[in-house]
């Protein structure tokens, strides 16, 4: 039974509380619960995976009755503090990823305690300096400091300590002296400049870390990293300083026998906790929201460190992410794969997930081009009787001079027919990524194959298909494909030997796929060594052994080889450090007049700056230098695709 | 025909929200951001030396950039020469957090280069001369730094003091009176090159990278007077290989290496009249040195 009517004040209070952080898009209700011993934590906390905030009618009790505070002071503090932790601070899981990776190198055991502590100062820091709308929380604090300050041991907690062999008076002399709430108090008090009954012993421990923490300032973004460093400091300080006055609290607390759902370990827990004890945790956020706080994470840092704190995420949350898996068309290629000798294609499947993420964080835009594709229209082919029920305008009025009559008027029957036509569609992609020496390893978080990643990602969901070559001097290709699992695992596979694009393989492969298409599209992936170059050109004859060597083997254009270079955008990702740039970029200029070309330069402005010189027809060049450069990426505006001169003025009047 | 209360009614039953003022947080000052921006134009651009000319005569430029305290980072950007000088002192605290958020520059192509190294270095400097010792950087969690903590040079009488701690790979060059202890995780990747006076107490960690205390380049000097201390076996193999390869004319040794017992004691390792046939110091060892595990 409790002495206040909470549901009528909370009923009252809640409106206005949203109203003072703008109406946030969640539920404006709170659950009121006579106790919460059996939930996260027994005062009240922030719900992330409903959006709802749960308090203690107890806690609320004790905050007014002992904490001497108005019912609606109290309620409307502990739900402003509640709804802060969900719009100012931690607001995003990422950022209780990154801090949380971060506390657990820095400050170990303390780790979680820091945590805390930082989630709910810089929570409360944005509020209590407010003058108007922070009054609640202020009071709050000041309500929380009298309950501190009037704290007595119960016998139960005083026998235990007896058992214990712990002074009861020394237990209360140390937690009074080495209490880093009482240090946040002490530190919202001169802030919010309003007296919350907290007085620090002039001189003391606690007085000292007071200075260190008014000379950092917790409102500069910028600076949030190395802020959170130096509290975490003076918090872990006191933490440390504290289990050395009380030994063997800590280790019952920590190691004690009964476990952490034992009787003991609930009693003396009080001890070590924070008094609030609602910092959100990451295992309080729900799967779809750690994955968003993920991608944030892989977004803002490099390879390696988004791999720290993923392995963090996964030990806090005990969910794995990021799977690892095989490619879907059951390939069985292992770790190694190429020629007998020399260099050697590394398959590195397990950096798929890191790239499909993180590709999966950017967007390209694909712009259309007309292509001849087949097209399924409905003809009319026989007629039947019209019956109630069938479409409308399948009726042959013509049949009884514009009358239905049922049983006599008749109703076209339609087929499905195939035709050709052009129209504007996505083409297929095909990828040929340089994995020489010279490029990054894809461990370490390569541009190339994130920038191959980011548009396989694009072409996959713009309906297309996409292949794939794997070069360095030996290449590797997987002709177009659906199964992007298989053009990952391609993409992340590394050769490091020296830089030649097989420009006649290339044709090869573009003639063998418009010959069989079907086939083609079947195959598993195709390996194209030096060697085999040398044992073709033998088995050809002397004059086209001649030509294929000089490598000005002509193509005859048939009409299915002009479709399919037609369908195909031709996509370069490399360095620029090209031992065949001449026979490649004579490629390209061959292949303009048809296909769409883009080039991209990784980890070489002057490279960039020297293929963009070139001014290759129906070819754009991009630089990706940073992940940056793939921000706001658009392929196929090229004016060169419908050169002015042989563009109608109007296509109406054509 | 007239619906609601209009335009006036809105009006009336509006209560416009409080105004708060922008919250400021008393007495803190924003040191760390100036500093970062500072740190971050040595990263994006060179020094004039960076790139031209060799190790010796870019010490030439580091050693006093470290060690005197007005000395400025030159800098050629497009918009002209620039001199970037850091008076900044900070406490040991705050520069192992400021050394922590070094990291966001972690991606950063010249990130491992020397200038993070130095800049930390120079800060410990500033911080050593306004009457601060005792420092602590926390490796783990950091990507390596190269000379972090060289250059640095303290006094006989006050040994800068450095612990360097957690999960980390690290090299130094060129201290004098420095008193080091590494962690039992840290690698050492063991350039202590040109160094004076110092006391590296290693743990028990494996150096990874042998130690060297024979320079590159002969124009500088060997690493002089310096004991090096361990508990690890392995990491006692290897540094006794090295650490008595600097001799002064006489060709006696010119630094002293200790092996730390489990109870703390120190065994020094004399090479006695063995020291001049390196192979067979493993035969004069065995005597001596019995490994704790």
């Amino acid at each position: 039974m409790t002495t206040f009517n909470w549901e009528e004040i909370a009923q009252k209070e809640t409106p206005q509380i949203f109203k003072d952080f703008y109406s946030p898009l969640i539920p404006a209700e709170v659950t009121l619960e006579e106790n919460l011993e059996d939930a996260k934590c027994d005062t009240a906390f922030f719900d992330f995976h409903t959006n709802r905030t749960s308090i203690s009618k107890k806690f609320l009790e004790r905050l007014c009755l002992e904490g001497r505070l108005e019912p609606e002071i109290a309620f409307g503090g502990i739900l402003k503090h509640e709804v802060g932790h969900y719009s100012y601070y931690p607001r995003e899981c990422s950022t209780l990823m990154f801090f949380g990776h971060l506390a657990e190198s820095n400050f170990k055991e303390y780790a979680d305690g820091v945590l805390a502590y930082w989630c709910d100062l810089m929570n409360n820091l944005t509020q209590v300096l407010m003058k108007h709308k922070g009054k609640d929380v202020r009071a709050v604090y000041r309500g929380l400091a009298r309950l501190m300050e009037q704290d007595k041991l119960s016998a139960v907690e005083q026998a235990v300590f007896k058992l214990l062999k712990i002074a009861p008076e020394e237990v209360q002399r140390t937690m009074r002296d080495y209490s880093v709430d009482k240090l946040l108090i002490a530190y919202y008090q001169r802030q919010g400049n309003e007296d919350l009954g907290v007085r620090l012993e002039k001189d003391g421990y606690l007085a000292q870390k007071f200075k260190e923490m008014m000379s950092i300032n917790y409102l500069t973004k910028e600076d949030e990293i190395v802020n959170f460093i130096q509290f975490g400091n003076i918090v872990a300080d006191i933490l440390k300083q504290r289990d050395a006055k009380l030994p063997k609290l800590k280790i019952k607390v920590r190691y004690g026998g009964s476990g952490e759902d034992g009787e003991l370990w609930k009693i003396l827990r009080r001890f070590i906790k924070p008094i609030f004890e609602d910092a959100p945790e990451l295992k309080d956020f729900p799967k779809d929201k750690l994955e968003e706080g993920l991608n944030d994470i892989i977004r803002k840092w490099g390879k390696s460190r988004y791999e720290r704190i993923k392995d963090y995420v996964e030990r806090k949350t005990g969910k794995e992410f990021d799977k690892p898996r095989g490619t879907s068309r059951g390939q069985s290629h292992s770790q190694q794969a190429g020629t007998e000798e020399g260099i050697q294609l590394q398959f590195h499947d397990g950096q798929i997930p890191y790239y499909e993420r993180l590709a999966g964080t950017y967007g390209v835009s694909i712009f259309k081009k007309p292509l001849m594709v087949d097209v399924t229209d409905n003809y009319p082919e026989g007629k039947k009787e019209f019956t109630i029920g069938d479409p409308i305008r399948t009726l042959d009025p013509f049949s009884t001079g514009g009358i239905i009559l049922p049983g006599i008027t008749k109703r076209h029957q339609l087929k499905a027919g195939k035709r050709k036509d052009r129209l504007y569609k996505v083409p297929d992609a095909w990828l040929r990524l340089d994995t020489s020496g010279s490029m990054k390893h894809p461990t370490k978080g390569s541009l190339a194959v994130l920038c191959s990643s980011i548009l396989a990602n694009g072409y996959w969901h713009n309906g297309a298909s996409i292949g794939v070559d794997n070069f360095s001097v030996d290449m590797a290709t997987l002709f177009p494909t659906r199964d992007l699992n298989a053009v990952y695992s391609l993409l992340c596979a590394y050769w490091g030997g020296g830089t030649w694009l097989n420009i006649n393989k290339i044709k090869k492969h573009l003639q063998k796929l418009a010959a069989t298409p079907e086939d083609a599209r079947q195959l598993d992936i195709i390996y194209t060594t030096e060697d085999d170059y040398k044992k073709y050109a033998a088995s050809l004859p002397p004059e086209e052994q001649k030509e294929f060597m000089e490598k000005n083997l002509e193509v005859k254009m048939t009409r299915q080889l002009k479709e399919t270079y037609d369908k195909i955008d031709n996509i370069l990702i490399t360095d620029g450090w090209l031992a065949n740039p001449e026979e490649v970029i004579d490629h390209f200029n061959s292949v303009a007049q048809l296909t769409r070309n883009f080039v991209f330069i990784t980890g070489s402005p002057k490279n960039y700056e020297r293929w963009k010189k070139l001014n290759l027809p129906n070819t754009e060049v991009y630089p990706a230098d940073k992940k940056e450069d793939f921000i706001g990426l658009t392929l196929g505006i090229i004016d060169s695709l419908a050169p002015p001169d042989n563009k109608p003025v109007s296509l109406f009047y054509q | 025909m007239k619906k609601g209360t209009g335009i006036n009614g809105l009006v009336r039953e509006y209560v416009p929200e409080r105004v708060e003022e922008n919250p400021v947080v008393e007495g803190a000052s924003d040191k760390f951001s100036e500093l970062y921006r500072k740190y971050e134009k040595m990263l994006n651009f060179f020094p004039e030396f960076f790139g031209i000319k060799m190790m010796d005569e870019e010490a030439e430029f580091e050693q006093p950039f470290v060690q005197q305290i007005d000395y400025p980072y030159s800098m050629d950007l497009p918009s002209g020469k620039e001199q970037l000088t850091f008076l900044e002192v900070l406490t040991p605290l705050e520069i192992n957090a400021f050394f922590q958020g070094m990291f966001r520059y972690e991606e950063h192509e010249n990130y491992y280069g020397k200038r993070s190294g130095l800049l930390v270095s120079k800060l410990i400097q500033n911080s050593y001369y306004a009457g601060y010792n005792n420092f602590s950087l926390q490796l783990d969690g950091v990507k390596p730094v190269s000379c972090l903590s060289s250059y640095l040079i303290g006094r006989e009488d006050d040994p800068l003091r450095i612990n360097l701690l957690g999960d980390g790979t690290f090299n130094i060059l060129s201290v004098e009176d420095m008193l080091l202890s590494l962690s039992e995780r840290t690698t050492f990747s063991g350039l202590t090159y040109h160094s004076k006076n110092c006391i590296f107490h290693l743990g028990s960690l494996v150096v990874e990278a042998e130690v060297h205390v024979k320079p590159i380049s002969p124009v500088n000097t060997s690493t002089e007077n310096c004991a090096y201390i361990t508990s690890n076996s392995e990491t006692f193999q290897s540094l006794k290989k090295n650490v008595f390869l600097a001799r002064n004319q006489a060709d006696e040794p010119l630094n002293y290496l200790y092996f730390q017992q489990s109870d703390g004691t120190l065994i020094p390792f004399k090479l006695g009249d063995y020291y001049k046939d390196p192979l067979n110091v493993d035969n004069y060892c065995k005597d001596r040195y019995k490994p704790t595990k």
